[in-house]
């Protein structure tokens, strides 16, 4: 019977494993040993980690060590070892590995990861930042009344990107964290990608306000559609980090969407009841380009005013 | 000789107004008094005033503003008369003008003797000398002489200027004249010796109503809504009427003045060199509003036009401006919550009868407590021109639905390119 055990991390992470075909390891500092520990609390003659003869049980010996053997927390001399076991030996942690046991089936190739692989692309990353910086820019000087000095603009600008690509890196590095590829370039495109969307969004939503005037329905169909590209790109930030079972990555998406939503929610559209001398209203203006719909006569403004009043007046009884 | 004449006449003038004003003072302090609000809970004062008595029948009158707090809140204040010797007494509410800023509040128990104020026929001549009474900062009773200088030009809650120092305290105090009769209420001050009163016509007609009874105390809400809704119905009328001055601003024509009661100013940003766009200001406004609580005003009109030009700009960043130019309108007048409701409103894009598109917004709040009356803020923005616009802005405070829409209309459609 073969003997496998596998090194693991101070946070029972597996590190590394090891397989013996005899029916004994030893372990120690040693260059003799059969498992080998550069570990300076570990003597150069350990344990024995051997399979009883008699029983056939997998059994584990101290070889007079100065820091003793500890198996699942506990000190022992001489002891039989089941699957799982964790022996503690100086400062190393080893993992007894069961090989009989039944491993989980092969999680299903996903088509999507095939799809994502044009997401790795550096130049991508490139021009898609240019985009964005562009973008940033071109507001920014749209939105200056004074004189506009490109240079004296750049490094807020390039601040904002900075601060955008946090997000990316974040991702990385927990993903390399836990001993994953780091997919960074994926993580930055997938992050400009979805900024860039925002930045069209946010064009568009200032032609429908301008042309449409829609009522306060409008919204909560903002609110649903930012939900929905926040979740899609969380969702996707962690299909490219991590190797998650499916439901574990949907919770997660939950849990963070909501926790970034809620607080859009609660102070966007539950405030209503606060009292406020300045009216909540939109005036976007854009210019006559953009002037796609007609107008209403003042006496047709008027009439559909008056169900401001009756309006109001039911809000007295509140 | 003629310089020693001179200054002997300078003398006796000032010797005759020193004589004056202590006669008035020796001979009137009776009959007026020092009046106070009553915080129930504490015993102790919240606001005081001034006032003083106008018929044997114990009425005096003050202002609507010194007894405001009681009118608000019955059921947590009283008030209270001081004269000078000392003495005080309850009062009850009769009547008030909150239009006027006038009360008129009735002793409920009379002495042996009763000392009045007799009301003047006729307001004097201009540059008259006329003497101010009341009790500033609670320092005691005073009298201020000072200058008669008529109804205050274009206004149209009318005032006497009096040039003299009105202070905290002395409100609701008489001014008279040299015979003692009262021809104005102390009301407010500009600083600098400039001092408004409310006018005789007020008073007399306030003090019509010495004989009434008390007001009922549930009806005083009632009465100042009914207050408020006879006058924006005579403001408003007068708006309509009065035909509307039009001026141009930049490429446009707009109603600069709508009313002489209207005080007008005008602004620009030529001397900013720096600016890449024009900037021309219009603003008109009434310079009174009615007071009605420490938290609220109503009455007020603003009106306020702004030429923008931005070819330096180009289309794109002039809009950009001009947007940010329209946001964060807000009220006028100052309210609380309980006072009114929250704005609510309505936009669209517009073509007056001048074939003038703008994009309008509309803003509508209620009060609370007076059915029928409501505050209103208009915003618009033309669309005509790729880089320049027109905004145009107004509040009204405390209108009813009919004037206000009629007002609208009559607003939105005046603008229009030369």
């Amino acid at each position: 019977m073969a003997i496998v055990l596998e090194l693991l991390s101070r946070k029972n992470i597996p590190l590394k494993h090891y397989k013996f075909e005899q029916d004994y390891v030893c372990v120690g500092r040693d260059f003799n040993n059969d498992l080998r520990l550069d570990d300076p609390y570990v003597c150069p003659s350990h344990m024995l980690v051997a399979v009883d003869p008699e029983s056939g049980l997998l059994m584990v010996n101290d070889c007079q060590s100065t820091n003793g053997i500890k198996i699942n927390n506990k000190f022992v001399n001489q002891s039989t070892l089941k699957p799982n076991d964790i022996i503690k030996i100086g400062r190393t942690r080893l993992r007894i590995i069961d090989t009989k046991a039944q491993l989980p089936k092969a999680m299903p190739l996903s088509e999507l990861e095939e799809n994502l692989s044009w997401l790795n692309k550096a130049t991508l990353a490139m021009s898609l930042s240019i985009a964005c910086l562009g973008y940033l820019l071109f507001s920014k000087y749209i939105n200056t009344v004074a004189e506009f000095k490109l240079l004296a603009a750049l490094p807020s600008e390039l601040g904002q990107l900075a601060v955008i690509s946090l997000w990316p890196l974040t991702f990385a590095v927990l993903a390399k964290v836990v001993k994953k590829e780091s997919h960074l370039i994926n993580q930055i495109n997938l992050t400009l990608i979805v900024t860039l969307v925002f930045f069209v969004l946010n064009l568009l939503q200032s032609f429908f306000m301008f042309n449409v005037n829609p009522g306060s329905w409008f919204a909560w169909v903002e609110l649903l559609i930012v939900a929905l590209i926040m979740m899609a790109f969380i969702w996707l930030s962690l299909f490219v980090a991590f190797h998650q079972p499916t439901a574990k990555r949907n919770a997660i998406t939950l849990f963070m969407s909501t926790l970034i939503l809620a607080p859009l929610v609660l102070f966007g559209f539950f405030n209503e009841e606060d009292f406020s001398s300045r009216p909540d209203y939109d005036l976007t203006l854009l210019p006559p380009a953009y002037n796609i719909t007609g107008s209403v006569e003042t006496s047709a403004f008027i009439e559909s005013s008056e169900s401001l009043f009756s309006r109001v007046d039911k809000q007295k009884e509140l | 000789m003629r310089r020693f004449l001179i200054l002997l006449f300078i003398f006796s003038a000032f010797a005759h107004s020193q004589q004056t004003a202590q006669n008035l003072f020796s001979q009137y302090q009776s009959a007026l008094y020092q009046i106070r609000i009553i915080e129930l809970e504490s015993g102790n004062k919240s606001s005081i005033g001034s006032g003083f008595q106008i018929d044997a029948q114990g009425n005096m009158v003050t202002n609507y503003h010194v007894v405001s707090e009681y009118v608000y809140n019955p059921d947590k204040y009283r008030i209270e008369y001081l004269t000078i010797n000392g003495n005080s007494g309850p009062l009850e509410l009769i009547n008030f003008d909150v239009v006027n800023d006038l009360a008129l509040v009735r002793k409920t128990e009379l002495g042996e003797t009763e000392d009045i104020f007799p009301l003047a026929t006729t307001l004097p001549d201009q540059g008259t000398t006329i003497y101010s009474l009341g009790n500033p900062h609670d320092l005691g009773m005073i009298v201020v002489p000072g200058t008669f200088n008529g109804i205050k030009k274009n206004s149209f809650y009318q005032r006497i200027h009096f040039t003299g120092a009105i202070n905290p305290g002395m409100s609701g105090g008489p001014v008279v004249n040299e015979n003692g009769q009262v021809m104005g209420v102390n009301v407010a001050t500009a600083g600098n010796q400039i001092g408004f009163l409310i006018p005789l016509s007020k008073i007399e007609h306030l003090a019509a109503k010495h004989a009434d009874a008390p007001l009922p105390i549930d009806g005083f809400k009632t009465a100042i809504a009914q207050q408020l809704l006879a006058n924006q119905t005579e403001l408003f009328s007068k708006l309509q009427n009065a035909a509307w001055q039009m001026a141009p601003l930049g490429r446009a024509s707009i109603p600069a003045k709508v009313g002489e009661f209207l005080s007008c100013w005008g602004d620009s940003n030529t001397n900013d060199e720096d600016a890449l766009f024009l900037s021309v200001e219009n603003r008109c406004r009434l310079d009174e509003q009615i007071f009605l609580h420490s938290g609220l005003r109503s009455g007020g009109i603003e009106l306020e036009f702004e030429w923008l030009n931005g070819q330096k700009l180009g289309e794109n960043r002039f809009y950009s401006l001009y947007n940010s130019s329209v946001i964060g309108a807000g009220a006028g007048n100052a309210a609380t919550k309980t006072d009114v409701t929250n704005y609510q409103c309505k936009n669209n894009k517009v073509t007056n009868k001048h074939n003038v598109t703008s994009k309008t917004v509309l803003c509508i709040r209620a009060y609370k407590e007076f059915d029928g009356l409501y505050d209103v803020l208009f915003v618009g923005a033309t669309l005509d021109h790729k880089e320049q616009g027109l905004i145009s802005h107004f509040t009204l405070a405390g209108v009813a639905k009919d004037s206000a829409l009629r007002f609208i209309k009559q607003f939105m459609d005046a603008v229009e390119w030369q």
